[in-house]
């Protein structure tokens, strides 16, 4: 009987605390637009602590970036660092992942379906992937260290939340960025009672990709 | 009539696309490439004389189809068969069709967007002409080389050796054969593409051509052709009604075209092409406009 209240006390506790961690939690509101004042869609908001980070050991989750009718999917990504990523293959053809970024360096060789061994983003920065097979396809991911981040949806707009009440900068990333301005990142207080509304402002730089329709000549590998 | 080693080749390569056996299955992809075209010449019969020039508009549909075996990382065996088909709409014995396969072998050397790379092939075919002399087998081979500098740009530069048989006309003038249609040449060309916009694609070539080719002649001009030319053959011809020549000589082309990508898998293709020819005194010039659409899976 003694243990069994002691069971109950413990969950009471526990359920407690969740709750006044989701009270305790605050969010902000961010819409993305660029230099013509047009809504980006697929930018990434991160917001990192001024307090700087906890080293616990939480287990990130796999992540997946597929390969469809010669495309990567999503073509956007964003991860914290330490997350492994699958890169399932579903064409019926092989393809050949590769990155040059110094984030992340490597190379899936020719492959069909999904490589045994995920690849663990461990390093911040901005990876950008490619197939050797498929001049075209192209896909950008950002690995950041901080754990909250989002992205912005078809109308430039997100909604960033469950971080925990305090001084943080927030800051936007987009893979046409052209550079980090004034515009893209500020620093704000958060507190559980407030859902401050930032706009960032960036200045696109049109990433080019391969054309991938057929042509007249044969001339292309 | 089929040139019976162009038949067993055919079958052979036919067979090794439909064959299991003969790839693994997992190394293959799949490539099939419809498309048409229509063309307007403006002196089809690549006559060095002006007021003989003709003209006409063709319809050249076509259909190709075949199987990437990736050999390694960065080296691909290309086998395809194609049938191409030619409708004139005033020039109607020029109408063809034809048929061939072809083996490409691509290599990438190295990694990434820019990694330079090798195509040596080969095309072996038939082509049936309603005007038959014109009909016969053909080759081309050569090879290309390719690098791309930026997502936006890039060129190749293509080697090529092109020989075809015809069938032997009507021996009109002592001491030169009427194999008018067994030619060869070599040619050199360089390509480049660059990307406009995420949709429009603009390509141009230049090229050089060092050998054969053909040019009508009527009863009014043949004998200015045989004085300042040095014809390697001539004959009657059916289709402009006079007679056609064949001479060694060398040509450049320049051509230029652009695409517009209308889905992933097809484009809508408008171009423009200048052809010249020089024998030993005559120039011989063609200008194409063409406009196509292609689809490739």
């Amino acid at each position: 009987m003694k243990q069994k209240s002691k069971s109950v006390l413990i969950v009471t506790a526990i359920l407690a605390a969740a709750a006044v961690n989701e009270v305790s939690a605050a969010s902000v509101n961010a819409v993305v637009r660029d230099e013509r004042n047009n809504f980006v869609k697929e930018a990434v908001v991160i917001a990192t602590p001024a307090a700087g980070l906890s080293t616990s050991e939480q287990e990130l989750d796999m992540k997946i970036i597929d390969q469809v009718d010669k495309e990567f999917r999503p073509v956007v990504s964003v991860f914290q660092a330490g997350t492994s990523v699958e890169f399932p293959n579903h064409d019926d053809i092989r393809h050949h992942v590769y990155s040059f970024s110094e984030a992340k360096t490597f190379e899936i060789p020719l492959y069909k379906g999904t490589p045994a061994q995920p690849i663990v983003f461990d390093q911040a920065g901005e990876v950008t992937l490619g197939c050797n097979i498929h001049d075209w396809m192209s896909a950008y991911v950002l690995v950041t260290d901080t754990p909250y981040f989002a992205k912005t949806d078809g109308d430039g707009r997100v909604d960033l939340a469950g971080l925990p009440p305090g001084e943080y900068t927030v800051e936007v990333w987009h893979y046409e960025q052209a550079a980090p301005s004034e515009q893209s990142a500020v620093t704000v207080n958060l507190t559980q009672n407030e859902t401050p509304a930032l706009e960032f402002k960036i200045e696109r730089k049109k990433k080019w990709v391969p054309f991938r329709a057929p042509t007249q000549s044969q001339d292309s590998y | 009539m089929i040139f019976p080693k162009t038949t067993c080749c055919f079958g052979i390569l036919l067979l090794s696309l439909l064959l299991p056996a003969a790839a693994h299955s997992e190394w293959a992809e799949w490539k099939f490439k419809p498309g048409a075209e229509y063309r307007h010449e403006n002196n089809l019969n690549f006559s060095a004389f002006g007021n003989d020039k003709e003209s006409d508009n063709i319809f050249n549909p076509y259909v190709g189809g075949g199987r990437f075996y990736q050999l390694g990382d960065r080296t691909r065996l290309r086998l395809t068969a194609d049938l191409d088909v030619h409708v004139y709409d005033s020039w109607d014995q020029l109408n063809s069709w034809s048929i061939s396969g072809s083996a490409a072998l691509s290599h990438k050397f190295g990694v990434g967007l820019t990694a330079p790379w090798l195509r040596p092939f080969l095309t072996i075919g038939y082509k049936d002409v309603r005007a038959d002399i014109r009909s016969g087998r053909f080759i081309h081979t050569g090879i290309i080389f390719g690098k791309r500098f930026t997502p936006r740009f890039d060129i190749a530069a293509n080697l090529e050796y092109r020989d075809r048989n015809g069938k032997n006309g009507v021996q009109i003038v002592p001491g030169i054969g009427p194999d008018v249609f067994d030619q060869n040449r070599f040619s050199i060309s360089l390509y480049g593409n660059f990307l406009l916009s995420e949709h429009w694609l603009l390509s141009a070539s230049l090229g050089h051509f060092d050998g054969d080719f053909d040019s009508a002649c009527t009863p009014e001009n043949v004998a200015i052709v045989l004085a300042t030319e040095d014809v390697k053959a001539i004959t009657l011809d059916s289709v402009f009604g006079g007679c056609v020549y064949r001479l060694d000589g060398k040509g450049n082309n320049a051509r230029a075209d652009i695409s517009f990508s209308a889905t992933r898998h097809s484009s809508l293709n408008f171009g423009v092409a200048y052809q010249k020819g020089k024998g030993d005194v005559q120039d011989y010039k063609n200008t194409i406009l063409r406009a196509s659409f292609i689809y490739s899976y």
